[in-house]
């Protein structure tokens, strides 16, 4: 029998190409497991290198340009210390009355389980798939399991800061709330290799979460969350809060009358979310509009309460809790 | 072509995919670079017709390896960019930087907009967006494009190593 040339190899190739570009992904699972073991060592360190230039030459284009902008923004920062020692005083004393009075506060920390530490190896090739490569911890097997990281803040000892400082950030800041909210959800484990495991982050085009909106607000009284809506990953850094309706107030949230969701307003996961059992915050609302597909109804933009461009670590929750031997 | 070289050069490439490519990225990695895109089209301009059109095909199912999403979809598409350059390159300057930026543009949009397009007919939740459809892949290409001159005139000293010394 006659091997096909090169030219009707091709043709052949394009046409597995085709038919696989087709298959499910889990398909393709035992391919990919053997590919990453290998892409680990290879662009593991490079990528940390990556990672490290990308901030330093965000650093040095906040840089203060003279010694008269140096000596000023050093005023400003004292200053700003000053008011943030005292908002901070402030804001324990408010998030005592909210927890007291709601008792919401152990529904964000995690029950039981235990949460597994992970590297984050590299990010992914393709610009507009959201995905991470995690060093696989040796008693890690499942899929289905979610990621949550700390939240990042971009300043550290260099700026004075250290473990035992009260940290306090405004409702409307990036970073979240470093006090309240200990951990913030990343995405979920979607593939696990030998030594590695993929995490599709939230904000991927496929991902899907049920979450529910909460808002601060000075004295409030509501003790309950939200009603259930459904965030999906819109690429890169974005996601969206579909299917809103006027009526659907957020927990927190005074009267029925207002729209369902405000900027600023946070986004939580659900509780009765599979393998969690925990509510963690997912971003902040940045946006709200009335929705062009379906009238009368409510979309809104999401910001991930983590910036996945700084992660190096995760930790993976593992919602079993085994026995002793 | 040598096969040792082009493996060399490949992984390189999917090394600066992946470490590099995050790093420069624009927007918050809404716009990178796509290196093994630059080699596809080395290969395709100077190697002999059907080596290239299996070794541009062969780059594209290393970046499948080494993403989430289906399979096949670089695969399928790299190896038409493979078959237009090697269709038209007999008609154009290939040795000249505005034809290495025109053709990562035409070529970096058609073969983004293969993949998106798949992902997006694929997605039952609906996540894909005008921004991803089009404005995307086509800042992908245009940051490739950018990028290709230069690159290119690395890859062309290596022609010799590469046994690109004849015109294919």
């Amino acid at each position: 029998m006659r091997l096909p040339g090169k030219k009707q190899t091709f043709w052949l190739l394009m046409g597995a190409s085709l038919v696989a570009m087709w298959l499910p992904a889990r398909y393709t699972y035992a391919l990919r497991n053997l590919m990453d073991p290998m892409l680990a060592p290879l662009a593991g360190r490079p990528f940390r290198a990556g990672q490290d230039l990308r901030e330093w030459a965000g650093d040095w284009t906040a840089r203060p340009k003279d010694a008269k902008a140096f000596r000023s923004l050093k005023d400003e920062n004292e200053e700003l210390r000053r008011q943030l020692a005292q908002l901070g005083e402030e804001y324990r004393s408010r998030l005592n009355e909210i927890a007291e009075g709601q008792a919401f506060r152990k529904d964000l920390l995690l029950q039981q389980g235990r949460l597994i530490p992970s590297e984050v190896l590299l990010r992914d090739a393709v610009a507009w798939r959201e995905g991470l490569l995690l060093d696989r911890p040796a008693d890690f097997t499942n899929r289905k399991q979610w990621a949550v990281s700390r939240i990042f803040v971009d300043r550290g000892s260099s700026s004075d800061v250290s473990d035992d400082l009260w940290t306090v950030l405004p409702l409307d800041s990036d970073a979240g709330q470093a006090e309240l909210f200990k951990c913030a959800m990343v995405g979920r484990v979607e593939r696990v290799g030998q030594v590695t495991a993929r995490i599709q982050l939230l904000s991927d085009t496929d991902s899907v979460l049920q979450v529910q909106i909460f808002r601060i607000q000075r004295g409030s009284e509501a003790a309950e969350w939200g009603r259930k809506c459904v965030l999906v990953g819109r690429g890169p850094g974005r996601m969206m809060v579909k299917e809103l309706t006027r009526g659907q107030t957020p927990a927190g949230a005074r009267s029925a009358s207002g729209p369902p969701a405000e900027v600023g307003d946070l986004v939580f996961s659900d509780e009765s979310t599979p393998n969690l059992g925990a509510r963690l915050v997912v971003g902040r609302i940045t946006a709200v509009r009335e929705s062009t597909d379906s009238p009368g109804k409510f979309e809104c933009d999401v910001t991930p309460a983590v910036n996945c461009d700084r992660l190096r670590r995760v930790w993976l929750v593992d919602p079993n809790v085994r026995e002793p031997k | 072509m040598r096969l040792l070289p082009f493996v060399i050069l490949a992984v390189v490439t999917l090394v600066l995919q992946l470490a590099l490519a995050p790093a420069i990225s624009l927007t918050s990695a809404s716009f990178m670079p796509q290196f093994p895109l630059i080699l596809a089209m080395f290969v395709a301009l100077y190697a002999r017709a059907d080596v290239a059109l299996i070794a541009c095909w062969s780059l594209g199912l290393l970046l499948d390896l080494s993403s989430r999403g289906p399979m096949g979809g670089f695969a399928f598409a790299f190896g038409l960019v493979g078959l237009g350059i090697v269709n038209i390159r007999a008609s154009i300057f290939r040795d000249h930087p505005l034809s290495h930026f025109f053709l990562a543009m035409v070529f970096g949009v058609v073969a983004n907009e293969i993949v998106c397009l798949r992902e997006a007919f694929g997605s039952q939740l609906g996540g894909f967006t005008w921004h991803h459809l089009f404005v995307i892949p086509a800042g992908n290409a245009v940051y490739t494009a950018l990028l290709a001159p230069y690159l290119m005139l690395l890859l062309v000293r290596l022609r010799r190593v590469m046994d690109f010394t004849e015109r294919a």
